[in-house]
């Protein structure tokens, strides 16, 4: 297992949100978590990320664990998000942007090849490298988001609704990027309200409710299960 | 039964108040704690006109003194030979109250839309404005002398007179029972509530159909009010406006330091952080310092031995302090600890 | 004097006390671009820039000094360096104590918290003018100004004009422009100077690209004291006189300036000082000295009131 959840529960203030959920990550994997609106999938993802405080359980990378670890050093471990919304810096050029994803690993260190990289993928980014983050269009803030995060050079990288606030074509580009990342060796953990999308990339997939695990299953057993077609799919 | 158990603790409160000043009349000796307190008194008043605005509404004000000045200065206008209107004591602190109303109205209507902080910076601003304005137009305030001198007042017959202080002392802990009583009632009215919503959460409290601009306007205005309350009976006493000087900074700070180490939004939080601060001040550090000189520990030439020399370390310390470990306070109101400590021990794990 | 004259003379004046406050601005605007805090200490910090000053004075036998010389040229550059340093750390210690615990709490909060580091200054500022030194008058009067010595000449290097442009307007210019030249390249260029927009940016966000967001902000105390340090060594040698209470007023000062250059915004916080500067020395000169300190609260409270965004440019202006 590359990542394991084990018990784990957050919340804020007196609220509980996490009650207790346990999941796991197979290196080479992109798993998926479904989820309504509140269930806690996002407090699950910065949880992981050292931005919640985890109350009770054990969050294992690599056979570590790393609950309660400071968010950057789970950065320097190998783990970085795309959270809910992108969070572009909106007055960092495009290119500082990225610059920040690789914050951790210092400059020089192949920075510019990365930048590179990520330009020859996006070419759109390139274009625009100097231009501020913020005057992006909606699907370019995600192929940012998305790239920045790479920039870190994750084992693990965890991404919040991609496809949120996206028209239908761009969702399809953007999913098609995620599994070309997996393709070339990064483990995915895939946080997403578009169930059918996240499904169709995903190897296996959990569905949270009101923050217990109540399905796990492959993907395949997952877009065929009655409960999840009534409850995710629309059908 | 909890509630009558309170009203008889703070009657008790108010009893042993009434009866220092007999029993130091009856015990041989030459004690003065009842002088002592009498400052105390109006700094709680002070006091309870910040809790209004900071404790209950959340608005942090940084220029409460400059109320205290107002009210001293008007009261002074009104009761000095050198002014036509020689009004007596109960009309001139009547009309300073509605001076420190409006003045508060005033201030309040274009300020109260800003933010937290810059409210905060805004009401600075203008205590210093106050402070400059009563030092310059020395023509209507005397500069730095302060308008004095003002006639003792005569209530109910009897001539108030500067060197005895037992009378002062009733005066002023029957202002403050009384402020303690409206404040009480206000903060359990419909107002009140709507001020502590406020402070909780203004866009909730305005969805529920308060108007946050109205009640905050309110809170100005009556904060204001008790302020200027406070310095009328400072300036009655005194026999003079004070000077200008009298009403910086530091003494808004000292009260925002009354509010916040007593605890903030509670009545009675307010007036132990009264006694607490302003005791410190005009008790403990009076005392050590003059202890010392008589044994000569320290001479007047050393500034670090002067225990006068430390206040404002210790003020600061105790905001910084309170603000660390004890942001609700030594006596804190119930809703805004649950505020301040959002990080409760979590919930038992379900079964 | 000629009418023109005096102005010119009050153009100088306003522009060289405006360069110093302008570095106190920065000081604030950089706090308040990254955490939101309103650093009520920053003018008391600059206060005790100015004592650590003078006491190195005397520890270096400086206030012997003739100005001009090679000597106490050395000691004006050694000043330079060891008082920013000390006031940086010392901003950056109040920062680890006191305000860091409470970033997640009200706004509030820190506000006052900072109020109590500013009473906290400003009596250690009391206390260390009480140090028997020759250059606190032995201590024997602890509140009273201290006399800072004429480290830079007096001399009027415009030689028998009426208008007095003197080589401290000169040390004035020639220490501020290059450090604020030197502050925008950090911030703009340099990985500490990009984090730094980053965490005034979007502080979650920079969390999770792994910027270690306490030791910036740090970071960003630490610049912002240091700053402070050289306005106070330069404000000390310009004017010649400090006390323990000239925090508060510099502090309301560079507050309004920073304020009015839309707080958060570097170039804002410099044009925030000229403006507030030689608002000071024309009130000074054509209105009544009196008057100035209601002046410039009048424009702090009419701009926080009607602009709060400040008076140049939009409300989306560049943070840190």
């Amino acid at each position: 297992m590359l990542l394991q959840l084990e018990e784990v529960h957050a919340g804020y203030g007196a609220i509980e949100v996490l009650k207790g959920v346990s999941i796991g990550v197979e290196e080479g994997e992109i798993v998926a978590v479904l989820g309504a609106n509140g269930a806690g999938k996002s407090t699950m993802l910065m949880t992981i990320s050292g931005i919640n405080r985890c109350r009770q359980g054990r969050i294992l990378f690599d056979g570590e664990a790393i609950q309660n670890r400071p968010p950057h050093e789970i950065v320097q471990r190998g783990i970085s998000q795309s959270p809910e919304g992108r969070r572009i810096f909106p007055r960092l050029s495009v290119r500082e942007n990225l610059e920040m994803g690789a914050f951790q690993r210092g400059h020089g260190n192949g920075l510019g090849d990365d930048v590179e990289r990520v330009f020859t993928a996006f070419p759109i980014l390139k274009e625009r490298q100097s231009q501020l983050g913020g005057t992006l269009s909606g699907g370019e803030q995600q192929m940012l988001a998305i790239s920045r995060a790479l920039m870190a050079r994750p084992k693990l990288l965890l991404l919040d609704e991609p496809s949120l606030g996206l028209a239908p074509m761009v969702v399809t580009r953007i999913f098609n990027i995620i599994r070309e990342i997996n393709r070339q060796g990064t483990t995915i953990l895939l946080v997403e309200q578009n169930a059918n999308m996240a499904l169709h990339v995903a190897h296996r997939g959990y569905v949270l409710e009101t923050g217990r695990i109540v399905l796990e299953d492959t993907a395949a057993n997952l877009i065929s299960n009655e409960q999840v077609k009534r409850s995710y799919l629309g059908g | 039964m909890a509630a009558r158990r309170k009203i008889l603790f703070h009657w008790s409160f108010l009893i042993v108040a009434a009866l220092i000043p007999l029993i130091e009349l009856v015990v041989p000796g030459n004690h003065h704690i009842g002088d002592l307190l009498r400052p105390i008194f109006i700094m709680a008043m002070l006091g309870l006109g910040l809790n209004i605005l900071t404790g209950f509404t959340g608005l942090l004000n940084l220029g409460v003194a400059a109320f205290m000045a107002v009210g001293a200065y008007s009261y002074a206008i009104l009761t000095c030979d050198i002014y036509p209107f020689r009004l007596g004591f109960w009309s001139a602190t009547l009309i300073t109250v509605l001076v420190g109303l409006t003045v508060g109205l005033f201030l309040g209507l274009p300020t109260i839309r800003l933010r937290g902080d810059y409210l905060a910076i805004v009401t600075l601003g203008f205590g210093e404005i106050v402070e400059d304005v009563l030092k310059n137009l020395d023509s209507i305030t005397k500069g730095t002398q302060g308008i004095n001198p003002l006639p003792s007042p005569s209530l109910f017959g009897y001539q108030f007179r500067p060197e005895t202080y037992q009378p002062w002392y009733y005066l002023f802990l029957g202002f403050l029972a009384l402020l303690v009583l409206v404040n009480r009632n206000l903060q359990r009215s419909r107002v009140g509530r709507a001020w502590i919503s406020i402070r909780e959460d203004e866009l909730a409290s305005s969805c529920m159909g308060i108007n946050p601009m109205k009640m905050k306007l309110l809170a100005f205005a009556l904060g204001a009010a008790q302020c200027s309350l406070a310095g009328a009976l400072w300036a009655s006493y005194l026999g003079s406006s004070g000077e200008p000087g009298n009403y910086d900074f530091q003494v808004s700070i000292i009260a925002l330091c009354m509010v916040i180490v007593g605890g903030m939004g509670n009545i009675g939080g307010v007036l132990l952080g009264a006694l607490v601060i302003t005791g410190f001040n005009s008790i403990v550090l009076e005392t050590l310092t003059n202890f010392l000189k008589a044994h000569q520990i320290i001479n007047s030439s050393n500034v670090f031995t002067a225990p006068g020399n430390w206040k404002y370390m210790l003020y600061g310390l105790a905001l910084v302090l309170m603000m660390r470990f004890r942001p609700e306070g030594l006596l804190p109101s119930k809703q805004l600890k649950a505020e301040l400590h959002p990080q409760e021990p979590h919930p038992p794990p379900p079964s | 004097m000629s009418g023109s004259e005096i102005f010119l003379q009050q153009l100088i004046i306003g522009l060289s006390n405006g360069m110093i406050i302008a570095l106190i601005a920065l000081g604030y605007t950089m706090v308040y671009g990254i955490i939101e805090l309103i650093n009520f200490a920053h003018g008391d910090l600059f206060m005790l820039g100015c004592f650590a000053g003078l006491t190195l004075i005397g520890l270096l036998g400086l206030d012997q000094a003739v100005a001009g010389t090679s000597g106490t040229w050395i000691g004006l550059i050694l000043l330079l360096l060891i008082v920013p340093i000390f006031c940086g750390g010392l901003n950056w210690l109040v920062d680890r104590l006191a305000y860091r615990h409470l970033r997640e709490s009200t706004k509030l909060a820190p506000l006052v918290s900072a109020i109590g580091v500013s009473f906290i200054f400003m009596n250690i500022g009391l206390l260390w003018g009480g140090i028997p030194m020759k250059v606190f008058g032995f201590g024997r009067a602890a509140a009273a100004p201290k006399a800072f010595p004429e480290l830079v000449s007096n001399a009027n290097l415009l030689g028998q004009s009426a208008v007095e442009f003197t080589g401290k307007d000169v040390m004035v210019f020639v220490v501020t422009l290059p450090l604020m030249a030197l502050l925008t390249w950090f911030v703009r260029r340099t990985r500490a100077g990009k984090a730094m927009r980053a965490v005034a940016q979007d502080r979650l966000a920079a969390q999770l690209m792994g910027i270690p967001v306490d030791r910036v902000i740090g970071q960003t105390f630490l610049i912002g004291g240091g700053l402070a340090g050289v306005a106070s060594v330069v404000f000390a040698v310009y004017n010649n006189t400090i006390y323990f209470q000239m925090g508060y007023r510099a502090g309301i000062d560079a507050f309004t300036a920073a304020v009015l250059g839309g707080i958060g915004s570097l170039p804002g916080a410099v044009l925030g000082g000229l403006v507030i500067g030689l608002a000071r020395a024309f009130c000074d000169q054509y209105l009544e000295t009196r008057w100035t300190n209601v002046l410039v609260f009048a424009v702090l409270i009419l701009v926080l009131v009607f602009r709060p965004s400040g008076l140049f440019g939009s409300r989306a202006k560049e943070k840190v």
